[in-house]
């Protein structure tokens, strides 16, 4: 090979290993983007299958006040009690994060921690079922067509397993919710106990 | 080829240096791999001698820093039905089983040893931690999973930087002890090995034999 031909093959190369890494670097998701939790969506009835552990969301009911042991809450909006069951996997987890993602685009998110809106999920051994619930008071606007996401970490879910919950709700039960005084919330326990927290 | 040879030549130190480049580019990507899964996971397994573990660990919030050093060995471990000097029928969660661990303790009485961890293990690597969980514990009072109930010996102070002591009006932790914890496991599994940690990713593990006494 000719010495200049020669060049000019390896500049070529350079050039188009650049053109190939701009376009990977363009067309790669972005890091929040790729590290984003893996999202199983699951209906009423069904059972997400996540790193954690097994979550069956069993129903949802809302009011316009609840009774719960704790401290009742008399609702700005609506008040929405989401009832679902998990059982960890090959070690005990909680689920302390929730995002709420309404129909009409209402985003809301809570914790373990919270008064009014709060995610009680506590660790059970391994293999038994905990009766979790998700209360929150929300827009009833936003409640046709919204999900729920539930996930083990609320510092960092990233890579992680989460559950996004398929609420079903229709205008019909919004309605009802709203004609509805008082509900009272069954506390979460783990099964066979009758309280925990 | 003559060609092809001399190239190699001409190129060699570039290509002696291509896998260097490639390993220090994995190390450089793997920092992650410490903080998120070598420092969270059980890693650094305890030396055993004559069947007892040799717990070696520190304490290193980098303003107190302290040695832990115990040894311990697996006195018993049985399916449980009712729970000494607690209620008499214990409630335990459906589709659990309350399982009582014993453990034989060694330690030099200077060296603190509060806030260990334990868990028994199945043949399939779940883990039952050791702490309450999965059964009515309310008339139960916990105290240390690892230290005898009345004299823990050495205790670092919360907040302080001074040298772990034994608090006022105790009497020193003896030389050897037993302790024993209560675990609720899935009915139907039996443990096959028990951990005690400190800070992860050191353990200890022993393995345990409970084979032929399995609950229904």
């Amino acid at each position: 090979m000719r010495p200049a031909a020669s060049r000019f093959g390896a500049g070529a190369l350079v050039v188009a290993a650049l053109a190939v890494g701009q376009v990977l670097n363009e067309r790669l998701p972005e890091s929040d983007n790729a590290s984003r939790p893996f999202e199983t969506y699951v209906k009423m009835g069904e059972t997400a299958e996540l790193r954690a552990g097994d979550l069956t969301p069993r129903s949802v009911e809302g009011a316009m006040k609840l009774i719960r042991e704790s401290s009742n809450i008399d609702a700005a909006g609506v008040a929405v009690v989401v009832h679902f069951d998990f059982v960890s996997g090959p070690k005990a987890r909680s689920m302390t994060y929730a995002q709420f993602r309404g129909g009409d685009g209402t985003t809301a998110h809570f914790g373990s921690f919270g008064e009014r809106s709060v995610l009680a999920c506590p660790a059970a051994p391994p293999g038994l079922v905990v009766h979790c619930t998700a209360v929150f008071d929300i827009d009833p606007d936003s409640l046709v067509g919204s999900t729920l996401m539930v996930a083990p970490n609320s510092l960092d879910e990233r890579f992680d397993g989460a559950a996004t919950i398929d609420l079903g709700i229709e205008q019909s039960d919004v309605k009802r919710w709203k004609a509805t005084n008082e509900l009272e919330v069954v506390e979460t326990a783990v099964d066979g106990l009758e309280w925990v927290n | 080829m003559g060609e092809l040879m001399r190239w190699w030549r001409r190129e060699r130190r570039a290509l002696l240096l291509l896998p260097i480049a490639l390993i220090a580019i994995a190390v450089g990507a793997g920092s992650r791999v410490e903080e998120y899964w070598w420092a969270r996971g059980f890693h650094e397994k305890a030396a055993v001698e004559g069947g007892w573990a040799q717990i070696v660990d520190e304490y290193d919030d980098s303003h107190l820093k302290y040695p832990i050093r115990a040894e311990f060995k697996v006195d018993s471990i049985r399916p449980v039905e009712v729970v000494p000097g607690a209620i008499d029928n214990p409630v335990v969660a459906t589709g659990g089983q309350l399982w009582e661990a014993t453990l034989k303790w060694k330690a030099d009485p200077d060296v603190a040893l509060v806030g260990c961890n334990i868990a028994l293990f199945d043949r399939d690597g779940v883990q039952y931690n050791a702490d309450g969980d999965g059964w009515d514990s309310e008339d139960y009072s916990f105290s240390d999973k690892c230290l005898p109930d009345a004299t823990v010996g050495p205790r670092p102070e919360l907040g302080s930087t001074a040298k772990p002591k034994v608090a006022e009006g105790d009497d020193p932790r003896p030389r050897s002890w037993e302790k024993t914890v209560l675990v609720v496991m899935k009915a139907g599994v039996v443990p096959t090995s028990v951990r005690v940690w400190y800070f992860l990713p050191r353990y200890a593990e022993l393995p345990v034999d409970a084979g032929e006494s399995a609950a229904g």
